[in-house]
């Protein structure tokens, strides 16, 4: 998959991972796997991106004496999710389209 | 390698981010490889899905906006000041200790190849000094040159014996030294 396509496909599959409640790196990784190959170092950049731009907040609590940070969704986070779906539409007349072509 | 080293490793190639990044990232690995661990998968499965702390400073540094190549070059690129310095500190410490390590290493050699010639001539004198006396000397006579030459070849391989090996130690250890202390500064 083209690289550039694929980040936008992963920041928006990551909010989709903690959009129903928070969730940690592995938890992510272990959802995120069977539909999209992830790993760890991928997850990190795009963890801190989501984290500036506002569309996730953070939180560390104690797990078996060791610390786990949490991501939660935020409004920012949400709209982000919701103008991705939005443009599924659009991704389904091109993707018509270039199809065609491909038949012909 | 353990997750220990791995850490280290990572850790040295993430040194062009700030302290507080830096330790975060390490941070984040380490928690997933406690629940990785907690998961029941072992040490080596988990540092194998990790990748190499190269590739993986690589990728966080990418997203970063930092060029990995910057954090990843093992040899920085010295200031012109730094190879004239360098120049003149290996002028003034390494040559002179290199000199020595080469002198030792050839008199270490020479007194291998002396032992090898004692060690012959005491063979030749053993079997010659007896052969060439025969008829002149008695058979106490005999068996004195003998046992002369024999102490002699004796002495030549313990010669040989303790040198040659010292010889290789000094030989290897100051090529390995030299090779070290140089490893790509000035090219």
């Amino acid at each position: 998959m083209d690289a550039q396509l694929k980040k936008g496909l992963l920041e928006v599959c990551v909010l989709s991972a903690i959009r129903k409640e928070e969730s940690y790196g592995y938890k992510i990784i272990s959802d995120l796997a069977p539909y999209i190959e992830i790993s760890e170092s991928t997850l990190y950049p795009i963890l801190r991106r989501l984290e500036q731009s506002g569309a996730v907040k953070t939180r560390c609590t104690e797990h078996n004496g060791r610390l786990r940070r949490y991501f939660k969704l935020t409004p920012t986070g949400l709209r982000k999710i919701e103008e991705f779906i939005e443009t599924i539409d659009e991704f389904e007349r091109i993707s018509k389209f270039i199809l065609q072509g491909e038949r012909e | 390698m353990t997750q220990k080293t791995w850490e280290k490793q990572l850790s040295r190639r993430l040194k062009d981010l700030p302290k507080t990044e830096r330790k975060q990232v390490l941070d984040y690995y380490r928690e997933i490889y406690g629940d990785k661990l907690e998961a029941g998968f072992s040490e080596t499965e988990i540092l194998d899905e990790f990748g190499s702390p190269e590739e993986c400073a690589t990728r966080i540094l990418a997203g970063e906006g930092i060029t990995p190549t910057k954090a990843e070059r093992k040899n920085p690129r010295l200031s012109p000041a730094a190879i004239v310095g360098m120049f003149f500190l290996s002028l003034i410490f390494i040559l002179p200790l290199a000199i020595v390590a080469l002198s030792l290493v050839i008199t270490f050699f020479a007194l291998t190849v002396s032992g090898v010639g004692i060690a012959l001539a005491g063979v030749v004198y053993a079997i010659g000094a007896p052969l060439l006396s025969i008829g002149s000397l008695s058979a106490a006579g005999i068996f004195a040159h003998l046992g002369f030459g024999l102490a002699l070849c004796g002495v030549g391989l313990l010669l040989f014996a303790a040198f040659k090996p010292l010889t290789e130690y000094v030989a290897i250890g100051t090529g390995k030294t030299l090779a070290f202390l140089y490893k790509g500064r000035f090219f």
